[in-house]
């Protein structure tokens, strides 16, 4: 009979428990996940020198053929990093986004990615390895070069996770940058959220904005969460479908978070 | 077939390893196969008793918690109901059968699904219609179908079992 009873209590006494995880104070609970997460480390370094390995025993029958496509690859690369420069050059005049980081205070500290991915397929977090010990705080911009990864939302002592700009809990304030600097008299703010796909959604803009498809999307400056100005967040995919007075544009991220092995965190964003 | 509830534990280790590695880079529409799910199915369905079931099922939750950006409990409470549903169903379901094994999968991904995406929205945010329906059909699907396999796996395998 004990047994029985004891056996009927242990569901309840475990969604108890589970239930004072979830309301609880989340500090400690979160602290330790995200430490456990420097678990992947180890595994990570352990698969990049077997990936090694396996390109070192690879046959080299192939390697005349590899050489050729690496020539090839190399002059298309140089080219398309003459057009990059180029574009970068046109658009920081455009956009202003020459000295984006113009307050001291901020600095970047570069971390490197040990979970590229979350254990829920509705989030969109990572884990890196910074944590408070270096300086890292919830709420501050993880960037991978000019581009917004995301934002920091829990640390621990030697790592953080970060929730990417997909993520459905992301929001950050936003304009479009104008492809053509004619015309763009006026730029709308609206509010980017992640929509747990390949990018997010920009809100909240007036009907009449001018939206191009190809557009940047950039921050804007808010001071209270020290989130700098034109950081990029990505690419109007296209025209809005949404029915009624504001848009709902569609903004495709450009970089891949998981092919992302070093990002930088920006400290000093939280004053 | 009788497993020992550490071993399923370290299974569970690698399976999240996997999780959140190799399957998510073989992800399809932002779903994958929730392989931590379908081993709490697994610890339901072939425990040696009651108390066992749920204990694996919600310890293997709290596992998946451990890399999952949600609130610390919510996985382990969503496996534990299905792992106490399913332990208790079983008597009446031929467990063995790979029919029994996909709609287990299926309807345990379902639900969790479900939950979690009426969760996310409430507490995050707004996800488009047409990316929910997508993900949480495809998850479903491709859990449904990992079911089977991973089902027919673990018991093909003597580590589980052995003393």
């Amino acid at each position: 009979m004990p047994a029985r009873r004891r056996r009927n209590v242990l569901p309840f006494v475990l969604a108890a428990t589970a239930v004072v995880l979830m309301v609880g104070p989340q500090a400690i609970p979160r602290t330790v996940r995200t430490t456990l997460a420097l678990v992947f480390v180890p595994l990570r370094s352990t698969a990049w020198g077997l990936c090694g390995l396996v390109q070192r025993a690879a046959p080299d029958a192939s390697a005349d053929v590899l050489e050729k496509e690496r020539d090839y690859f190399r002059v298309q690369a140089q080219e398309m990093h003459v057009k990059l420069s180029e574009a970068r050059a046109r658009l920081d005049e455009l956009s202003g986004l020459r000295g984006v980081l113009p307050d001291p205070r901020l600095r970047l500290l570069p971390a490197a990615v040990i979970v590229g991915a979350d254990g829920s397929v509705w989030r969109r977090t990572i884990a890196v390895a910074r944590g408070s010990a270096h300086g890292v705080q919830p709420g501050q911009l993880v960037l991978w070069e000019r581009h917004v990864l995301g934002r920091v939302v829990e640390t621990g002592p030697w790592s953080c996770r970060v929730q990417l700009l997909s993520d459905p809990a992301f929001k950050v304030g936003a304009v479009i940058v104008p492809r053509q600097h004619e015309g763009a008299e006026r730029r709308e703010v609206g509010v980017f959220e992640g929509a747990s796909g390949q990018g997010g959604v920009l809100k909240w803009l007036s009907g009449d904005a001018a939206v191009e498809e190809g557009a940047l999307v950039a921050t804007t400056v808010d001071p209270e969460r020290g989130i700098p100005a034109g950081l990029i967040l990505g690419r109007v995919a296209g025209p809005s479908r949404h029915r009624g007075p504001y848009p709902r544009i569609e903004v495709q991220s450009i970089v891949n978070p998981r092919a992302v092995e070093n990002v930088w965190i920006l400290l000093g964003a939280q004053s | 077939m009788r497993y020992r509830t550490a071993r399923l534990m370290a299974v569970g280790g690698v399976a999240l390893i996997l999780e959140v590695t190799a399957l998510d880079a073989f992800s399809w529409g932002g779903a994958r196969p929730e392989l931590m799910l379908l081993l709490a199915c697994f610890a339901a369905l072939f425990a040696r008793d009651v108390r066992q079931g749920v204990l694996a099922s919600w310890l293997l939750g709290l596992l998946k918690d451990a890399v999952s950006a949600g609130p610390p409990g919510w996985h382990a409470l969503l496996f534990l109901g299905v792992g106490a549903f399913l332990v208790r169903v079983r008597q009446v379901a031929y467990r063995e059968h790979v029919a029994t094994q996909f709609v287990v999968g299926a309807f345990a991904a379902a639900a969790t699904g479900l939950c979690t995406t009426v969760a996310v929205l409430i507490t995050q945010g707004g996800i488009p219609v047409g990316i929910c329906v997508g993900r949480w059909i495809a998850s479903t699907l491709l859990t449904a179908l990992a079911a089977p396999l991973l089902f027919g796996g673990m018991a093909e395998t003597k580590f589980l079992t052995q003393r």
